[in-house]
């Protein structure tokens, strides 16, 4: 599925904007903003079953980058395939949400007070189920900065 | 948020037992759940893992649709956290759920 | 039942040839300034889901094929009076400016991705700190370096931001060039190293096409480009309308 060339032989990967999530935050995000409250009904939306698996933050996210270095063989030239690491990065995320709470509540103390104090304040990103490392906030958009460009 | 340091230093006394500790990690991960960021960055290595050939799009449908359905709810409650202070009907006590949770 | 709206059209703006939501049939409400494109959806039912997403899409993607269009948020539903009263009627000059502005202008979406392979690779190479203690741990069993693995970690988090702050920087300076504007999205994810949109006009789109194929061509060992487009413009639209 990865490309590296588009058609015409191009290296740039083009899109008629029929994948949903390439456009998902134009939708969400962007566009006119009316500000009236939106009745929706969550008639048969099943709120979904809670787990109680909390992601030790930034620790873990670290941790996920140093595992991406050491991973490296930099002697050889081929190295992991892509696919591989990105398939690790993820379950690397899904490891750590299967520990169960208390454990990793052990983790957490492992690490120093000072750390896990840090790491209560920075967001921070791993596998899913975490907060991102962006500045973003819950609810709200990302921040984007408009400017001129210079075609005129 | 401390919520790990909370669990350390209390005894685990009468007073704050397990069902306490069960529920404040049972709101974090909720929270977290329906965290609008995190979605949105859930559905991003959705995309990274279908196009790098790590899911097949039967998969890619099936976690976008749940990631999807979780936006939808993470959207209603910020709606309904904004809509507090607004004279709605039937609105009140659930506003002050959503009050009480912060 | 309520109106669900897609966008603002020119006042003199018919219905693109599509379905809405649900299959229900479009219909342009008109104003004097600007005429909003709707359909019938019943009050409170709006479903959120990728169906629902992808018609506002579409329908807004017919649209501009016929004019200039202001896209609406995802999820605008309104009673049909305030429709006309209290979006086109109580905005309508700042609607007809923004129709007036965006004329034969599009937006194309690029989000350029890091290969983390060579990502990774370069930042040991460039980051002597970085290859030292990667060296260090590596000759020691996992146990023993808990706190150097999350330390040679921020390193890489650290050198990773300032490089892709660096390369956002130099793709940006490239693509402004070729555009009128540009809206930058919040870094999300490591592996983004640009996520933005950029206002063109429609016969600038060859010059943008050129530039942005450069640049992939010359950066194909490090990223790799996507772009999606040519979009109505819905990072351009400034206009909050609240009511």
């Amino acid at each position: 599925m990865a490309m590296t060339r588009g058609p015409g032989g191009g290296y740039v990967q083009r899109s008629g904007s029929s994948g949903l999530y390439e456009i998902l935050d134009l939708l969400l995000d962007k566009g006119l903003v009316i500000d009236v409250f939106l009745r929706v009904s969550l008639v048969g939306i099943e709120l979904l079953t809670v787990d109680a698996r909390i992601v030790i933050a930034s620790v873990d996210t670290y941790l996920r980058f140093a595992e991406a270095v050491n991973r490296l063989d930099l002697g050889n030239s081929e190295g992991e395939g892509l696919p591989d690491l990105v398939q690790d990065i993820t379950e690397g995320g899904a490891e750590s949400k299967s520990r169960g709470v208390l454990e990793g509540a052990k983790n957490a103390l492992f690490g120093s007070d000072d750390e896990d104090e840090e790491s209560e304040e920075e967001s921070s990103d791993s596998g899913s189920g975490s907060r991102s490392r962006s500045r973003s906030r819950s609810g709200s958009s990302s921040r984007s900065r408009a400017s001129r460009g210079r075609q005129s | 948020m401390g919520l790990f340091t909370g669990l350390l230093t209390l005894p685990l006394a009468p007073v704050r037992g397990v069902a306490w500790v069960a529920e404040q990690i049972m709101d974090e991960a909720e929270r977290q759940l329906y965290d609008e960021a995190t979605i949105r960055r859930e559905l991003l290595v959705l995309e990274l893992e279908f196009e790098e050939g790590v899911i097949d799009e039967l998969e890619l449908r099936d976690r976008e649709e749940e990631l999807l359905q979780r936006l939808e709810v993470s959207h209603a409650r910020a709606r309904m956290e904004v809509a507090d202070g607004q004279p709605e009907p039937g609105q009140d006590e659930r506003a002050e759920d959503e009050n009480g949770r912060q | 039942m309520a109106e669900y709206v897609y966008g603002i059209l020119e006042p003199a703006a018919t219905a693109p040839a599509a379905s809405g939501i649900a299959g229900a049939p479009l219909r342009v409400v008109g104003g004097d300034g600007a005429a909003a494109l709707v359909s019938d959806v019943p009050a409170g039912e709006l479903r959120f889901g990728r169906e629902e997403l992808l018609t506002h899409s579409r329908v807004l993607e017919a649209a501009i094929a016929d004019g200039t269009v202001l896209p609406m948020r995802f999820g605008v539903v309104m009673e049909p009076t305030e429709v006309r009263k209290r979006l086109l009627e109580s905005h309508g000059e700042a609607l007809r400016a923004q129709l007036h502005e965006l004329a034969g202008k599009v937006e194309m979406s690029v989000r350029v991705l890091y290969e983390e392979q060579p990502l990774m690779r370069g930042l040991v190479a460039q980051h002597r700190e970085i290859a030292e203690l990667r060296d260090r741990v590596a000759l020691q069993a996992p146990d023993a370096t808990y706190y150097e693995r999350i330390r040679l970690g921020e390193l890489v988090a650290e050198a990773l931001e300032r490089r892709r702050e660096a390369d956002a920087a130099e793709l940006l300076e490239e693509l402004s060039a070729v555009s009128l504007a540009v809206n930058v999205g919040a870094s999300t994810h490591e592996r983004v190293a640009l996520s933005a949109s950029f206002l063109v006009r429609r016969d600038g789109q060859d010059a943008f096409d050129e530039t942005l194929e450069r640049q992939a061509a010359a950066r194909r060992d490090l990223m790799r480009f996507k772009c999606v487009g040519p979009l109505p413009p819905h990072s351009f639209v400034d206009l909050a309308a609240a009511v």
